[in-house]
């Protein structure tokens, strides 16, 4: 054992944590090391004097009487259950203290946001919308439309043809009034 | 070391072993916490809650360790709590601490007036580095027991009570001679 670990295990070394092996080996550096020696008596040297500080601060103190009733009364009281808001800052201690429960948490919350926004967005209807203006009503659809056109052309002396074919989706809306039958004919924007 | 007995927690209250529980952890508990707040009205306090919380929930004591190293946990949470507290207090407390010290600088350097500086001293600290102090110099606590009861790991531990003694040896003024290593200025009480 070198002067550097010595120095790293004295804390262990003093309160013999050490192993049987470690432990004869820093008493046998110890005993040849000048720089060491002093170290360790420096150590206990401060260990004794914040021992005996902090014993000559507190031997005056003691429980007081009082102290003790209160304790005994509070305790002869029924105990009231946690009040709600009580609760919720137990609850967001005990977040604080564990990291990954808060990020779970916060995870399972953005679920539930997202997915009940989703399951509203699918659940709506796509296209009939009403809207209700002066005791008419107005329905507004989209219609799917699709066209076919042919196309000729002239290629190395020959026609050809070819289908082509597009899709589009047009507004269409019919009105009624609110104490008559739907118009029949609706109106295509 | 009194045990709290099995059954109803007003059972517990009205039983005679209360009382002994109380008599028998009260003042060492009321000394480490007048350490840990450098107060000894916030320090009774402290114990009288730290006491109601721990009789309140001994069931949850599951023998993993002595009874007073657990109630000594639940002191250190409510005295973190507490320097929470007082952090949102703003007043020059260096500057008490130097007039006291300069008025009391002319008196006699008696082994009180040590102690007591260096419980002074110890209030400039860091809660974590007070704390480590206190669990090893006061509570005679090994370095694993005290990374346990902080929640940290062993070097950490190790690294702030290094951390800690270097700071009390710059806050505590030279002429005092504390930390020498021929000796303390201390005699065996």
């Amino acid at each position: 054992m070198n002067c550097e670990d010595f120095n790293d295990r004295l804390p262990e070394f003093l309160e013999d944590a050490l192993s049987t092996a470690d432990q004869a080996a820093a008493r046998e550096h110890v005993q040849k090391c000048v720089a060491c020696q002093q170290a360790l008596a420096q150590q206990e040297a401060l260990a004794k004097t914040i021992r005996l500080s902090f014993h000559r601060e507190t031997q005056r103190l003691s429980l007081r009487p009082e102290t003790k009733r209160n304790i005994l009364n509070t305790l002869k009281r029924p105990e009231f259950p946690p009040t709600a808001w009580e609760n919720i800052q137990g609850f967001f201690a005990v977040l604080w203290r564990h990291p990954a429960w808060a990020g779970t948490v916060l995870l399972c919350l953005v679920l539930l946001v997202s997915g009940r926004r989703f399951y509203q967005d699918s659940a709506r209807p796509s296209s009939a919308q009403a809207t209700v203006k002066d005791n008419r009503i107005t329905y507004y659809i989209d219609i799917p439309i699709q066209t076919e056109m042919h196309v000729y052309r002239r290629q190395n002396n020959m026609v050809v043809d070819a289908v082509v074919t597009e899709s589009s989706v047009i507004e269409a809306s019919f009105s009624e009034n609110m104490r008559s039958s739907p118009s029949s004919q609706p109106r295509i924007n | 070391m009194a045990e709290i007995p099995s059954g109803s927690a007003q059972k517990a209250v009205d039983s005679f072993d209360v009382q002994e529980f109380i008599d028998s952890h009260g003042d060492r508990l009321l000394r480490s916490a007048y350490l840990l707040c450098g107060d000894e009205t916030e320090a009774q306090d402290l114990v009288q809650e730290t006491l109601i919380q721990a009789i309140r929930s001994w069931r949850r004591f599951r023998g993993e360790s002595a009874i007073y190293t657990w109630v000594h946990g639940i002191l250190l949470n409510l005295c973190r709590r507490y320097h929470r507290k007082q952090k949102r207090l703003v007043y020059d407390e260096e500057l008490v601490l130097k007039e006291t010290f300069q008025s009391d600088h002319a008196q006699e350097m008696d082994q009180d007036f040590y102690a007591a500086r260096l419980t002074k001293a110890m209030q400039e600290l860091s809660q974590e580095h007070r704390e480590v102090l206190i669990l090893r110099y006061f509570e005679n606590m090994k370095i694993d027991e005290i990374a346990r009861q902080t929640g940290v790991s062993s070097g950490t531990v190790k690294s702030r009570l290094h951390y800690a003694v270097r700071c009390l040896e710059q806050l505590i003024p030279q002429e005092m001679n504390l930390f020498a290593s021929d000796g303390t200025n201390h005699k065996e009480s």
